[in-house]
């Protein structure tokens, strides 16, 4: 990474003086990048960007931005753009007048008022809305006017607290797309907190998984995917199976689970944080075996149990009998209705596709 | 058909009560002041034109316009900042400052005012705190000051709970965006608060001014002759000068004062919103 335009140091909040909801967090972020908090209910995410926005402060630590210390500095003397779930507009404002709110505040000249608002509703796409009333749009209309309020300006940092939220599905990944376009185009730094996982992965440069007030992993989608450095982090982001390992032996390339024995593995964690540790196979890693096709590195016969069927694909869990242990299997949508409701049938993985966490 | 229309009276039917008791308590006395504002003691509009040419009433209407509107000043004054603690404190503090507002409304207008009477009277505490400070205290009841204090405690409670209503159903997270978008706190308050809680400052004051105008017991009790307000001239009119149809006018005038404010205000707003 490049010079940390923000970086949090050792950041710890408290509201109660007893529970930390924030405990010791440390964070860079680039100038530009995409960055998602993610994490369960509590843990922390909201507290975090709220002391980033001014409206917290830590107990201790210390939040840098472009090389000035803001810890203390009050929320209206940052440059800072802050979008809320609820959107926060003012309702007595046209929106129009609420875009152009904070361009007053910087005493900027009519003239360029004018031109940058209308630049503004321009890249959200409410050209036509300006003069309209916040309660006399819809929701993702409303979103798009908060939008525009929290970029006009040109703030350092633009911070979104779940802002999709109260959107549905197809409006809500609408406005995923819409918002990487405008963070391409804009170029700004973004820190968006979501607990949707997908949200998470589709558009961010890098993830911060949240737990506990403190930051369990940082890294690309993908990193975390396919390389979590915690079981929390395996489970949490996309479907999975984990497997309670006995032993590991990485010189030789195999774990040990205690019902099934040994299973054969390429990838390790490097710096394991847990005892014990476990093995993710992701369900899109098995496959199913008909008979006479040669096994993969690890096989197991296991009982069907259940059929999820999603209409693009579907997912498989079965159990190895004699076992405590159960398989997610993805397989295609036709795959997924040709299977039997039940009986036993045949899986495996390579030892390419399994994680030691 | 038939049924349909038994149907749609039904609903009317059942405001039958309610209308009832209106029409005999309510508009039948109306109606008959109305009558005697124009037949007693002859018929005529002598008693209306009298209002006009005496100077002495129309300072009395006067009066009572200005005390109202000073009422309805302090009123607002006093109630502004308690309403907005109520609405940005937590809940504890809220529900113990709404308690301190709504207690005294419970407790009747009389009683308020009497024990003004006691606190203000000559041997009272305020004297007595005023004396052992060293001075000789002046005199404070049956003044004006004493009216309007009166009137202002007792009439309080509705201004605090019209901006209440209006206020805690602005959202705070208003002012936080403000902030972040370069406001500072005073900034973000009257930029964004106040004008979201003006309703309210109507509501309230169209309320708190309209009672007052009619007001009786406190200003007569706590008050002085010399600043009589219209309801004190009414019942002075009847009780001591048995001139009922001048006295009838005096009412009806107050009536269309009152009436001309609600129909501003139900022309501008609509008068529903005044009971939040
Ligand atoms: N204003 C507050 N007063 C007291 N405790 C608070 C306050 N705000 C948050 N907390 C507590 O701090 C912890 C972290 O809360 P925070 O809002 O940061 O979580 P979050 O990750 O944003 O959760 P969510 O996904 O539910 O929004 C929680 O345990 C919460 O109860
Ligand atoms: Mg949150």
């Amino acid at each position: 990474m490049t010079t940390p335009y923000i970086e949090l140091t050792n950041v710890v909040r408290s509201y109660d003086g007893r529970t930390r909801a924030v405990d010791g967090i440390n964070l860079s972020v680039a100038k530009g990048e995409f960055i998602t908090f993610l994490g369960p209910s509590g843990s922390g995410k909201t507290t975090t960007l709220m002391m980033l926005a001014g409206f917290e402060e830590p107990d201790s630590g210390g939040i840098m931005l472009a090389g000035n210390d803001i810890t203390h500095v009050r929320s209206w003397k940052r440059n800072i753009g802050v979008v809320f779930q609820n959107y926060a507009l003012f309702p007595h404002m046209t929106v129009r007048k609420n875009v152009a709110f904070p361009l007053e505040m910087r005493k900027v000249d009519a003239a360029t008022i004018g031109s940058k608002t209308t630049e503004a509703l321009a890249l959200v796409g409410l050209t036509d809305f300006a003069e309209r009333y916040p309660t006399q749009l819809s929701g993702g209309q409303q979103q798009r006017v908060a939008l525009a309020r929290g970029l006009v300006f040109e703030p350092d940092v633009l911070l979104l607290d779940e802002p999709l939220g109260a959107l549905d599905k197809n409006l809500r990944e609408h406005m995923q797309v819409e918002l990487k376009r405008i963070h391409r185009e804009v170029g700004i730094t973004m820190i968006y907190v979501t607990h949707d996982q997908s949200e998470a992965m589709t558009m961010s440069d890098r993830v911060v998984v949240f737990r506990g007030g403190k930051i369990e992993q940082v890294g690309k989608p993908i990193e975390l995917y396919d390389r979590p450095k915690t079981r929390f982090v395996a489970e949490f982001i996309g479907d999975s199976n984990i497997l309670d390992l006995s032993s590991v032996n990485q010189h030789e390339g195999w774990v040990e689970h205690q019902s099934i024995g040994r299973i054969k593995v390429q990838h390790f964690n490097p710096s394991p944080s847990t005892e014990p540790r476990y093995l993710l196979v992701r369900p899109e890693e098995l496959v199913t075996l008909p008979d006479g096709v040669e096994p993969p590195d690890n096989s197991f016969t296991i009982e069907i149990g259940t059929i999820i069927h999603y209409g693009n694909e579907s997912v498989m869990i079965g159990s190895i009998p004699g076992t405590d242990v159960s398989l997610r299997v993805r397989v295609s949508a036709r795959a997924g209705r040709d299977l039997p409701d039940r009986g036993l049938i045949r899986v495996g993985w390579s030892a390419t596709n399994g994680y030691v966490v | 058909m038939i049924a349909w229309e038994s149907k749609a009276a039904k609903p009317y039917l059942l405001m039958a009560p309610v209308v009832a008791v209106i029409a005999v308590c309510f508009l039948l006395p109306i109606l008959n002041v109305l009558f005697l504002s124009f037949t007693e003691p002859t018929v005529s509009l002598h008693n209306y034109a009298r209002i006009f040419s005496v100077p002495l009433y129309l300072r009395v209407l006067a009066n009572t316009f200005k005390n109202a509107a000073l009422v309805t000043v302090i009123c607002l004054v006093l109630a502004y900042p308690l309403a907005y603690t109520l609405v940005r404190r937590g809940p504890v503090i809220a529900g113990i400052l709404l308690a301190a507002v709504a207690i005294p409304f419970w407790t009747g207008f009389l009683v308020r005012t009497f024990s003004w009477l006691v606190i203000f009277g000559a041997e009272g505490p305020v004297a007595g705190v005023m004396r052992w400070a060293g001075f000789e205290p002046p005199r404070m009841l049956f003044t004006t000051f004493a009216a309007l204090w009166g009137m202002t405690h007792i009439l309080l409670p509705y201004m605090v709970m019209a901006l209440y209503g209006v206020m805690k159903r602005i959202n705070m997270q208003q002012i936080k965006a403000a902030e972040s978008l370069g406001a500072t706190p005073v900034i973000a308050f009257w930029r964004v608060f106040v004008p979201q809680s003006l309703p309210g400052v109507i509501n309230g004051c169209v309320l708190v001014f309209t009672m007052c105008l009619g007001f009786y017991v406190t200003p007569v009790l706590l008050g002085t002759p010399t600043d009589m307000m219209i309801a004190q001239l009414i019942g002075q009119q009847v009780q001591e000068l048995l001139a009922w149809g001048f006295a009838a006018a005096l009412s009806v005038m107050l009536m269309i004062c009152t009436f001309a404010i609600l129909a501003i205000y139900d022309r501008f707003f609509g008068l529903q919103r005044l009971w939040g």
